[in-house]
């Protein structure tokens, strides 16, 4: 029997302690449409970039056709025949769509020119055979997700590969054409091509493929046809049942323990003029200018004493949230006030000036100098308050800095490198300075990123703290135990709009997960 | 604030000094028909007696501000390519202000000199990092191509218009006596400008990290998104950091005249421009360790020259040994540049 066998995969990430699979084992069969589900972070993206040689395993090795294969490399990869589409397919954007698909595998002549009439006709045959409806001779960089998906595609289809793994497949087509993912995945299965599709989305998963592999926490929960599961079943897989809280969170994370914990509302909030007001909210990027997602008419409130989460899968907008809430990017159409007053247009300096508070998901890069000192990091927002005549005062940084240090509990000296630091010490230097001014709104992103119970115990605290201290919280996350454990109320983000805001003591994970999935809010 | 840098980089440089010393005098006997007096040169060189001694003194403390230059690009994040004309620039501003003003009481001349030298650099890389600032051109391309064409014009104007006709030399005529900075080791040339150059290394070190505009400028330098994030007015360090790196570069021109020189020659502070930012390196773009790296740089330059003169060194080989110094200290370090790129850097989960 042919097919891909992978045995014992594990994976860790020292960079922000996380383990992404965990002893993996799983079976491709040879000419199947394989499904794997799980939420995000559960480790299937990452089991599918070591399978595509993105990612190298700390253990576990590789079976093609019952033979043990090194693939060290995506190229590597491409030489057994795997290859992935991704969800964001790497394309040279001064290339046309035509010679990005080519790219490295151009026929020549004897001297090196490029047959580009031969290639197109190579190119122009798969498009028609697999119903891939796509301009070869656009410029890439005009593409949407959709169109680098289907580029990506071609270029595997064209290289020869015999396993496809392909990452959300339901962007290859937009909305109005996802019947057509249907056709196209049948018509590559007959021709022989084995499918591995890594999705959200259960309904789709049950409907394509054959079989269906669960992921949750690093693990694989099961492999069942796909003819033996319902959509119910499969989802409470995937999230696990309310009873059984997945290893990698810990034991005391149910919903009763984390009600209990959680602050009531602030009486004041409903009397209350709401510190945040997104009204109407929409955004398309410039073309090819940035690879936000699209939203549109997104409108929601937050009030004093108040944390309202935003949640909804990848690529649905929260990314596309985070950059216009924090004003690095400014709304298409609508307007976002604060405390009454527009902000959109206005820069990061003067968002900071008004008492804005915001813990970007890109900690490492964008919230903190990794190359500067523990200190330097934490006076980034008040480090005025200290000069005088220019000069720094440097009795009044080490008073303020050694107290941050000892209210966050933070391991290290003020005068180490932060790269130096653990992970968990590295986000408690940059929440310590976020909130230690108690700003009236904190935008929170992800906010147990990379943390690990213990953090992220600590991190739902110091919402909760901001919370009873009258200030307004958003949370942006993709997690909906987060979402849940943290919020009053809840925004859910399907395809760049708001499919509904439910309050959290009202509503469960399965709800939640539907709404992200696209499902209307039951009646 | 807090300098987070290890001790261990000084070792770490004499560990880089050594590794190129040793492929030295491993070569030596291939290419040199008397190697130990070769090498005898090239490691006395400075210290053959106190006129080397002095000149060699000088030369470190210009060395020092044009490594200072670099420094502060480099800290904030920019690269000044243009060194070269702004040394040039500087020296010939210096010149002519002073040949302007002849009759003037002497301090006050030499403190405009020194004005209109770090304005005359200042403006020309300042420009370089406006353009940056406003449309985006990349400071690299700007500041090298002003520069190159900056010295076929002082070329020009050196040996042509303004021109001192009574000499032999390819010269502007000479500045005013109440003009020289002291001498402080006569005959040699080292002057005045060793110790402004040990002030301005303070200074700068201080600004760097003792103040908030340092902070500013370090922290966008490092990470720019942060600063950004920050709140920090990071579109002004772009200018910011180029105007402070070409007002150093043409403070070294202008001292240059002012204690060594005395009137711009064609050519004569041709190098500087280039040391500076391989003193830059070799110091880890750190303001007290351009200290020991203007030493060891002019070590080698001064032993290379000597060398030549009193053995059969070739100049090329000197080269060769810079270039290996230079190699051994930036090997490790050329995260810095990657850095520079921006966000590249891979944390993608």
């Amino acid at each position: 029997m042919g097919g891909i066998e992978l045995v014992d995969i594990t994976k860790y990430f020292p960079e922000n302690g996380v383990t992404a699979d965990s002893s993996v084992d799983l079976i491709i069969e040879e000419g199947e449409i394989h499904a794997i589900v799980g939420e995000n972070g559960s480790g299937k993206s990452t089991l599918m970039h070591i399978l595509s040689g993105l990612v190298r395993p700390d253990r576990g090795k590789i079976l093609l056709d019952n033979r043990e294969v090194r693939i060290n490399s995506p190229h590597g990869a491409l030489k057994y025949g795997i290859g992935m589409v991704h969800q964001h397919v790497q394309i040279v954007r001064e290339y046309t769509v035509l010679q990005n698909i080519i790219l490295g595998r151009e026929p020549r002549t004897w001297w090196g020119h490029i047959k580009l009439t031969e290639a197109r006709q190579q190119v122009e045959a798969l498009k028609k055979r697999y119903k891939l409806n796509i301009d070869l001779d656009r410029p890439s960089f005009e593409l949407s997700i959709d169109g680098e998906q289907k580029t990506g595609l071609l270029a595997l289809l064209y290289a020869g590969v015999k396993y496809i793994i392909i990452d959300e497949p339901a962007t290859l087509f937009e909305e109005s054409e996802s019947d057509l993912l249907h056709t196209v995945l049948g018509e590559l299965q007959k021709n022989g091509y084995t499918l591995i599709i890594i999705t959200h989305k259960l309904r789709e998963a049950l409907h394509y493929a054959d079989r269906v592999s669960v992921m949750r926490g690093g693990r694989r929960i099961i492999t069942r046809p796909s003819r033996e599961l319902s959509q119910e079943e499969l989802s409470k897989l995937m999230v696990g049942p309310n009873t059984v809280i997945p290893a990698s969170f810990g034991t005391d994370t149910s919903a009763d323990t984390i009600h209990q914990q959680k602050t009531p509302k602030a009486h004041f909030k409903q009397a209350a003029e709401p510190i945040l007001q997104v009204k109407n909210v929409g955004y398309a990027p410039h073309s090819g200018h940035s690879a936000l997602p699209k939203i549109r008419e997104v409108s929601f409130e937050v009030f004093p004493g108040e944390v309202l989460a935003v949640t909804g899968i990848r690529e649905n907008g929260l990314e596309t949230l985070e950059q216009l809430m924090s004003g690095f990017e400014n709304p298409g159409t609508g307007d976002i006030l604060y405390k009454g007053k527009s902000i959109s247009g206005l820069s990061i300096r003067e968002l900071r000036a008004r008492g804005f508070a915001y813990i970007p998901t890109e900690r490492m890069l964008r919230g903190a100098s990794l190359d500067s000192s523990v200190a330097e990091n934490m006076i980034l927002l008040n480090y005025k308050d200290f000069h005088s005549w220019g000069r720094l005062k440097k009795e009044e940084i080490d008073h303020f800095t050694g107290n941050l240090k000892q209210l966050f509990n933070i391991k290290a000296s003020t005068k180490d490198r932060l790269a130096g630091l653990s992970g968990g010490n590295i986000q408690k230097v940059i929440i310590s300075r976020e909130i230690i001014n108690s700003p009236e709104l904190l935008i929170f992103s992800e906010p147990s990123w990379g943390l690990d119970l213990r953090g992220r115990k600590f991190v739902m605290q110091k919402i909760d703290d901001l919370k009873s201290q009258g200030s307004a919280v958003l949370v942006i996350t993709s997690d909906i135990e987060e979402a849940l454990e943290s919020a009053d109320r809840i925004v859910v983000m399907y395809r760049g709009k708001v499919n509904g805001i439910v309050s959290a003591d009202r509503v469960d994970k399965a709800e939640i997960g539907r709404l992200m999935l696209g499902v209307g809010p039951y009646a | 604030m807090h300098d987070t840098r290890p001790a261990s980089t000084f070792f770490s440089i004499g560990i880089a000094i050594t590794a190129a010393l040793l492929v030295m005098i491993i070569a030596l006997p291939l290419l040199s028909e008397s190697p130990v007096k070769t090498l005898s040169a090239f490691l006395m060189g400075p210290f053959r007696n106190l006129f080397y001694f002095g000149n060699f003194l000088n030369r470190v403390g210009l060395y020092m501000i044009a490594g200072l230059a670099m420094v502060v690009a480099f800290q904030g994040g920019m690269f000044n390519l243009g060194g070269e004309g702004q040394v040039y620039a500087g020296a010939l501003g210096t010149t002519m202000f002073l040949l302007s003003v002849p009759e003037l009481y002497g301090p006050l001349g030499v403190t405009g000199a020194v004005i209109v030298a770090a304005c005359t650099g200042g403006l020309i890389s300042g420009l370089s990092g406006f353009l940056k600032m406003k449309w985006g051109t990349d400071e690299l391309i700007s500041s090298f191509l002003l520069s190159s064409s900056l010295v076929y014009t002082i070329n020009y104007l050196v040996s042509g218009p303004l021109r001192n006709s009574k000499s032999y030399l390819l010269s502007t005529p000479e500045i005013s006596y109440q003009f020289r900075l002291p001498q402080l080791l006569p005959p040699s040339h080292l002057n005045l400008s060793l110790l402004t150059a040990l002030l301005l290394v303070g200074l700068a070190y201080k600004y760097l990290f003792h103040t908030s505009g340092g902070y500013e400028l370090r922290m966008t330098g490092l990470n720019r998104e942060f600063a950004r994030y920050g709140g920090m007015p990071v579109e002004r360090y772009y200018f910011i950091p180029m105007a402070l790196s070409g007002a150093l570069y043409g403070l070294a021109g202008g001292l240059y005249v002012l204690g060594t020189s005395f009137a711009t020659l064609q050519g004569s502070t041709s190098g500087m421009g280039w040391n500076g930012i391989a003193i830059a390196l070799i110091g880890r773009i750190h303001p007290l360790l351009l200290l020991p790296a203007a030493f060891i740089f002019t070590y080698l330059d001064f032993g290379a020259e000597n060398a030549m003169i009193y053995a059969d060194f070739t100049f090329e080989f000197g080269a060769v040994l810079q270039a290996l110094v230079l190699f051994f200290v930036t090997a490790r370090f050329s995260g810095f540049m990657r850095k520079k790129g921006g966000k590249n850097a891979a944390l993608d989960s």
